[in-house]
């Protein structure tokens, strides 16, 4: 199991080496903002495996409520912390490359609001598991989850539903929308690329989780033996 | 900010991210393994405290 995860590590780098490759080198140059807008290789993607560490996150936690397992916990903890980290990437790469391209660092539309919403709302999350005490604290963590979760498709529809500044999507947009074939072909091996970064990280995450279990029930049962003497 | 300076940023913060958060998790494994370590040292210690007590308790009932 270990040769197996070290060898889907070197696969990951590898991987991430070549899509960076194709992102700066290969695909061709936007007609319109140039160079600035090879920083989509990175946002999209970064925001694609934020939105699937929170799905993971959702579905950890249901399965949580459901089972009460050790597993399911410890995997929503991990997928939470690795969707907070990729989505904090997508809120500081958005506005450097909006800077150049609007002028402006920041603007309060739908898509922008959402996602600092998003970043929010799993913060907190993470502040509940490190801070709270007493033996809820998983169980309320769980129902933020599943509550948090909602904003995520509200994410994903806001250029949709308002008429926003951000970018109309790309990908499923309508007829105007869509990507030059040498775009696409970057574009899906960094998403690739990506979604693999996050499935290392939330494993290496996943297996400190139990390993900090583990410490923690031995710590209680040593102090339960010592109180029993 | 010009569009290949804004490139070279966020392509950076992109990685001192990753590999920052990265560096963390290795140094909380590293703080994990070494409190485990501790707690079987801790074991092992109690465990010899408490065969020195029969031991004693043999040789002294």
């Amino acid at each position: 199991m270990k040769s197996l995860f070290i060898a889907f590590v070197v696969f990951t780098l590898g991987l991430l080496a070549f899509s960076t490759y194709q992102a700066l080198f290969v695909a061709p140059t936007e007609q319109t903002m140039g160079e600035v807008q090879r920083i989509f290789y990175y946002h999209v993607p970064s925001a694609w495996t934020a939105g699937v560490c929170f799905f993971v996150n959702f579905l950890a936690s249901v399965v949580y409520l459901w089972k009460r397992n050790l597993a399911s916990d410890a995997l929503a903890a991990a997928s939470a912390e690795v969707g907070v980290t990729f989505c904090t990437i997508v809120l500081i790469t958005g506005p450097i490359w909006a800077r150049p391209v609007w002028g402006i660092w920041w603007t309060w539309d739908a898509r922008l609001t959402t996602t600092l919403v998003l970043w929010l709302i799993y913060v907190s999350y993470l502040v509940l598991r490190r801070f709270s005490a007493g033996g809820q604290t998983q169980v309320l963590a769980a129902a933020l989850a599943i509550f948090g979760f909602v904003d995520v498709p509200i994410v994903y529809m806001s250029i949709r539903w308002f008429r926003t500044q951000h970018p109309s999507p790309v990908m499923g947009g309508g007829e105007n929308s869509g990507l030059d074939p040498a775009m696409l072909h970057a574009f899906f091996w960094n998403l690739l690329a990506f979604t693999c970064v996050g499935i290392v990280l939330m494993a290496v995450r996943y297996r400190l989780q139990m390993l900090e279990e583990t410490v923690e029930a031995t710590h209680a049962a040593a102090a339960l033996q010592g109180g029993a003497q | 900010m010009t569009g290949p300076v804004a490139l070279k940023a966020a392509y950076i913060v992109t990685w001192v991210i990753l590999l920052g958060y990265l560096g963390s998790l290795l140094r909380r494994f590293r703080r994990v393994r070494e409190e485990m370590k501790d707690l079987k040292r801790g074991d092992n210690t109690d465990h010899h405290r408490d065969t020195e007590a029969q031991r004693n308790s043999l040789q002294n009932p």
